[in-house]
């Protein structure tokens, strides 16, 4: 058995001239949850549609469970949920009539497994899918990419329509997924909820992989926002030059900026004056991501 | 409920071929009503007014026999275009439309082959196109005593039969160009377009000597209606139709197998 859920070496797949993913190296371990980081037009929906053989690359190549997903695709499906990006399907239909089956074509899903998961989302399965809304239908998608327990899921931007309760409920589930050994591969754009369970996330831009990293990690590597407010006029001069300090603002006795790293100089800078508030935000990697995103587009950092 | 793409397809289908099916026997009832008018002299004189080309290009050469009138009527022009526009609309939808509006891509992330699901969608498209010659012969069936067809039970039989396998012709076809290119507006104006072509070869080359040749390859000539009803089914034609058929989608199978979907 391998111990990559996911391994792909230079990736490459172009729609017409258009680049989607440009030389791809991943690695996905077994029992993690991996976030997959981008903006939309990335290539995030473009590599996981690789990883489950809807497309073919033109170059590269990919294990999926160790599985080749050209040769051993059925295989290989048997054991990944899939949540597409876009999920539609015939809305002249119930939720529990597609869910069953879809689960039939997997050799059946017990009902009780269903309606479990459907009660936990709050879904009623027994309206049209037509007669959803958009929320709810992200929902029917959900249950099938984890009614039948497999061991990978791959969600192309999971969280997208639920409103915060289920998208809470939604990541309560990917943490009991890994209890249960399974692996987690989630695309996102919302980085703020991969960030609150992922062990590890890799940002993509123009179809590159610019950095995988453990979210912990990636986050002491983050740009934070500091606000500063002294009871004394100051300068904004004296903080210019300070270690980190980035979108420097000083006006009315307030200074702004964002801060790289690691926070003594900067600490020791405002220590000077007489300080009233100090407020540093919790980095995230929404600013991580904005962070690396600028410095792939323009060379500065 | 359903195990299997076949029988899912169907299901997801059924408002469609309610609809196909409840057309197919209105205009069966309707035109076989009209045999017994037809059947009067008058008829006769005002046909022999008529060009002769026109007449063989309609198939009105005998239109005043029981076999005649159905195979003009019935099983003519208008059943063979209905049907054929049945089989196509639901071939460009096997793949090509479950593709456009992003059901296929959630079905083969599923446990199927690629193959499977067209050789299985291939099998709905069939019984769908049985169902619509089944409702064509009851209909006919059932109109038979009351308007005094005397055409035997079998040729009426084999006449649906043949009809629906000729819808199921470009019915296959659409499943081919879908699996080519997933796309169900040139799925449908392809098809559309080769149903056209193949139509007038098998009604207008004939009226040039040099063209006759092309007549042979249309699947319009490999289906005379008029012929089938006095004789019964001609079996070379059906053979023909279903090899062309499993060629189709034999076609489907593989280039869907080799492409990207759902770009």
């Amino acid at each position: 058995m391998a111990d990559e859920a996911i391994l792909a070496s230079r990736l490459t797949k172009s729609y017409g001239p258009v680049l989607a993913l440009d030389h791809l190296d991943l690695e996905v371990r077994r029992g993690e949850i991996f976030g997959f980081l981008g903006p939309n037009g990335a290539g995030k929906t473009t590599a996981i549609r690789l990883f489950l053989d809807l497309l073919r690359p033109d170059s590269g190549q990919v294990t999926v469970l160790g599985l080749d997903p050209r040769a051993q695709g059925v295989e290989l499906r048997r054991r990944v949920g899939y949540l597409p990006g876009d999920f539609t399907v015939d809305g002249n239909q119930t939720a529990r009539q597609l869910l069953t089956y879809l689960g039939n074509l997997r050799g059946g899903i017990r009902r009780d497994r269903i309606e479990g998961l459907a009660e936990r989302l709050d879904l009623d399965l027994d309206q049209k899918i037509r007669s959803l809304s958009k929320g709810n239908r992200q929902k029917v998608g959900l249950i099938q990419a984890f009614m039948h327990e497999p061991e990978l899921l791959i969600l192309d931007e999971p969280t997208s329509g639920l409103d915060p309760l289920m998208a809470r409920e939604f990541l309560t589930m990917t943490l009991e997924a890994r209890a249960h050994g399974q692996t987690v591969f989630m695309s996102s754009h919302i980085l703020s909820e991969v960030q609150k369970v992922a062990d590890r996330a890799g940002i993509i831009r123009r179809g590159e992989l610019i950095a995988v990293d453990e979210v912990e990690a990636l986050r002491a590597k983050s740009l934070r926002r500091v606000e500063v407010t002294f009871d004394e006029p100051v300068d904004a001069s004296a903080f210019a030059d300070v270690r980190g300090v980035s979108d420097l603002v000083v006006e009315d006795g307030v200074l702004r900026c964002r801060l790289l790293g690691e926070a003594d100089a900067l600490v020791k800078a405002v220590a000077r004056y007489r300080v009233r508030d100090f407020i540093s935000e919790e980095p995230d990697l929404e600013e991580l991501f904005f962070h690396y995103y600028a410095e792939g587009t323009d060379g500065v950092s | 409920m359903f195990r299997d793409v076949w029988t899912k397809t169907l299901w997801d289908n059924r408002r469609s071929l309610l609809g196909w099916a409840v057309g197919l026997i209105g205009v069966t009832l309707v035109y076989g009503a009209f045999y017994p008018y037809m059947a009067e002299p008058g008829y006769a004189d005002l046909l022999d007014t008529l060009p002769q080309g026109l007449i063989e290009a309609m198939g009105w050469e005998d239109f005043t026999s029981a076999e005649g009138y159905m195979g003009a009527a019935v099983f003519g022009v208008l059943g063979q275009v209905l049907t054929v526009v049945m089989a196509v609309g639901l071939g460009a939808r096997m793949i090509a439309g479950d593709e456009e509006t992003g059901g296929m891509e959630l079905l083969i992330a599923h446990p199927v082959s690629r193959r499977r699901v067209v050789i299985q969608r291939a099998v709905s498209l069939t019984l769908s196109m049985a169902l619509a010659g089944s409702v064509v012969f009851l209909a006919v069936l059932a109109l038979s005593e009351p308007i005094d067809l005397g055409i035997p039970v079998g040729n009426l039989a084999a006449a649906s039969f043949q009809m629906a396998l000729l819808g199921l012709v470009f019915g296959a076809l659409a499943m081919a160009v879908g699996g080519i290119r997933g796309r169900r507006g040139l799925v449908v104006g392809v098809t559309a377009a080769a149903a056209v072509v193949a139509y007038l070869a098998d009604t207008v080359a004939p009226m040039v000597e040099a063209l006759t040749w092309i007549e042979d390859l249309s699947p319009f000539d490999w289906y005379e209606p008029t012929a089938i009803l006095r004789d019964g089914v001609t079996t070379g034609d059906a053979l023909l139709s279903l090899g062309v058929v499993v060629f189709f989608v034999a076609v489907a199978a593989v280039a869907f197998d080799r492409r990207d979907v759902g770009v």
